[in-house]
């Protein structure tokens, strides 16, 4: 197979949920000289596209969407000697965590993944994440936009209070702000003064990068 | 005397009304979660309590998702009044009781002996949501992919726990068991099929009684396979119309739903029976309808909603 033919096979790997052909092809095509960052690009982005796309016409589910998301890193992971201290180039950055009080971060960690593999830089605050780690967190990195997750109806009011912190900080305008979960609606989103909504994962993403295109 | 449910519910006039509901009795009667479920005098109190003071047509235990994965070593998080939480999953799971497990079986007892004829039912956990609460459900999915195996003997270790439990609450005297198994809704059909359907098939197939499914979320996609698992109905939530659900089920399946708990606790009383109403008329004439809420109700709900929910159902003849 050719660089070009193998970045596509690792690519359709990731779309048909393949972790051994997804290896197999990943080291075949550093041995032809493909660059991590060109699998990066060409076959982890791309793959995670399609399957999103799969997901939003209901042929694919959450739980392919972890599969995928679990390939990229495991190919990530072989790439990782490969990359010599060179960091690959993010498109932005995103500070992303569930609220405080909900421990369910499948969601999040489902986001959070999907925007790796769409170029961004993500720090994870994880789960049960208090509005004071939220504001720590956009002050150190600076990120371009806060996620935040709640499952719960009992939590998700505590997104309101993470915006209502970064305002105090003075920083509600440094950042874009979008929620997700199964709790949160888009009507909420607004009520509280987020910038946006995602109903799923792919959407969230969309938006993020629709974001910071616009930029 | 066996309670069928179908029979039971048959010769209702009105819809019968059975919401997922427990958390909310908490802070009326002071008791914080922890409490209640560790003592089954607190929890049959606070079960007896949702049952006299909102008229529901089942008397019914908490909700509580952590209690086959605590069984199995995870560790579980408590807030005052709402539902408990896994905190850490666990690497390798190992069968062990639980103060809770053994309160969750004492309460069911002593709920069937208050009960009288009317039905009792009890939770227990699906296999997949109680393996993904175990382990964590991106471990066991990656798993599945990686070291199929591994995964199977997981959701098999999980599967025998579940089925021991449910096998207990049988003994105490439920009349009918409700597997929750919200975490399925994540799952595609096929990958239903592998990870979750046959599980739930082995421990329905070891119960005496009759099984309820609840899959909150959305879950239109695995309908279909539903009634192959051996439950004789299913608890849906605000994702699916009960009317939409009712064609892809038998006409003696019973189907539970499905008014959104999160509007329940914050809309208006008035909203409420607008929009209960807007629920169940779609369904009238059908006899397979139970009147629920599409997941559990947040304990911070007014108990004005909940009652403005309980009359309207109960004031809409069937047919």
């Amino acid at each position: 197979m050719s660089k070009d033919e193998l970045l596509n096979a690792i690519r359709d790997s990731i779309v048909n949920l393949d972790f051994d052909k997804s290896k197999e092809y990943t080291l075949k095509a550093l041995e032809t000289g493909a660059t991590p960052q060109e699998i990066i690009l060409k076959s982890i982005a791309e793959g995670m596209e399609i399957v999103g796309k799969k997901f939003e016409a209901s042929e694919y589910f959450l739980s392919e969407l972890i599969v995928a998301g679990e390939i990229g890193k495991e190919i990530t992971k072989i790439l990782e000697p490969y990359l010599k201290g060179g960091e690959i180039k993010k498109i932005g950055k995103v500070v992303i965590g569930t609220v405080r009080g909900d421990l369910h971060d499948i969601g999040k960690n489902i986001v959070a993944m999907m925007l790796e593999a769409a170029e961004f830089k993500v720090i994870d605050l994880g789960a049960d994440v208090p509005p004071e780690k939220f504001v720590e967190a956009v002050k150190q990195e600076k990120p371009d936009i806060v996620g935040m997750s709640a499952l719960l109806t009992v939590t998700m009011v505590e997104m309101k209070n993470v915006i209502e912190a970064l305002k105090e900080a003075g920083l509600r305008d440094k950042v874009k702000v979008i929620i997700g979960g199964a709790a949160v609606t888009e009507d909420y989103a607004k009520s509280i003064g987020a910038d946006g909504y995602g109903a799923n994962a792919v959407e969230g993403v969309r938006i993020c990068k629709q974001w910071i295109t616009r930029k | 005397m066996q309670i069928i449910l179908r029979e039971h519910f048959k010769n209702f006039e009105r819809f019968p009304v059975v919401p997922i509901l427990g958390y909310p009795a908490l802070p009326a009667l002071k008791i914080t979660t922890q409490e209640c479920l560790h003592n089954f005098e607190k929890h049959f109190k606070v079960a007896k309590y949702v049952f006299q003071e909102y008229e529901i047509d089942s008397l019914l235990t908490l909700l509580d998702i952590t209690v086959e994965a605590e069984m199995l070593g995870a560790q579980v998080n408590y807030t005052t009044y709402d539902a408990p939480q896994i905190k850490k999953h666990v690497e390798e799971p190992k069968h062990m009781e639980t103060e809770k497990m053994k309160a969750y079986i004492k309460t069911v007892k002593k709920l069937k002996e208050f009960s009288k004829n009317l039905p009792v039912g009890a939770y227990i956990t699906g296999p997949f949501t109680a393996a993904g609460q175990t382990i964590g459900i991106e471990k066991l999915v990656k798993l599945y992919y990686m070291e199929p195996e591994s995964a199977k003997t997981i959701l098999e270790e999980v599967t025998q726990t579940v089925k021991d439990y449910a096998r207990e609450i049988e003994d105490a005297g439920a009349d009918y068991i409700i597997v929750a198994d919200p975490t399925s809704s994540l799952l595609s059909l096929e990958h239903f099929r592998r990870f979750s359907k046959p599980y739930l098939k082995d421990v329905i197939k070891e119960l005496e009684k009759e099984a309820i499914l609840h899959i909150c979320g959305k879950s239109k996609h695995l309908l279909q396979d539903v009634p192959e698992t051996g439950v004789v109905g299913i608890s849906i939530d605000q994702n699916i119309p009960l009317y939409e659900a009712s064609k892809v089920l038998r006409e003696d399946f019973l189907i539970f739903g499905n008014y959104s708990p999160a509007n329940l606790e914050r809309d208006e009383p008035n909203i409420i029976r607008e929009n209960v109403k807007i629920m169940l008329n779609p369904v009238k004439g059908m006899t397979n309808i139970v009147a629920s809420t599409g997941c559990d109700i947040p304990a911070k709900t007014p108990p004005e909603n909940i009652k403005a929910f309980v009359d309207t159902v109960k004031n809409i003849k069937r047919k």
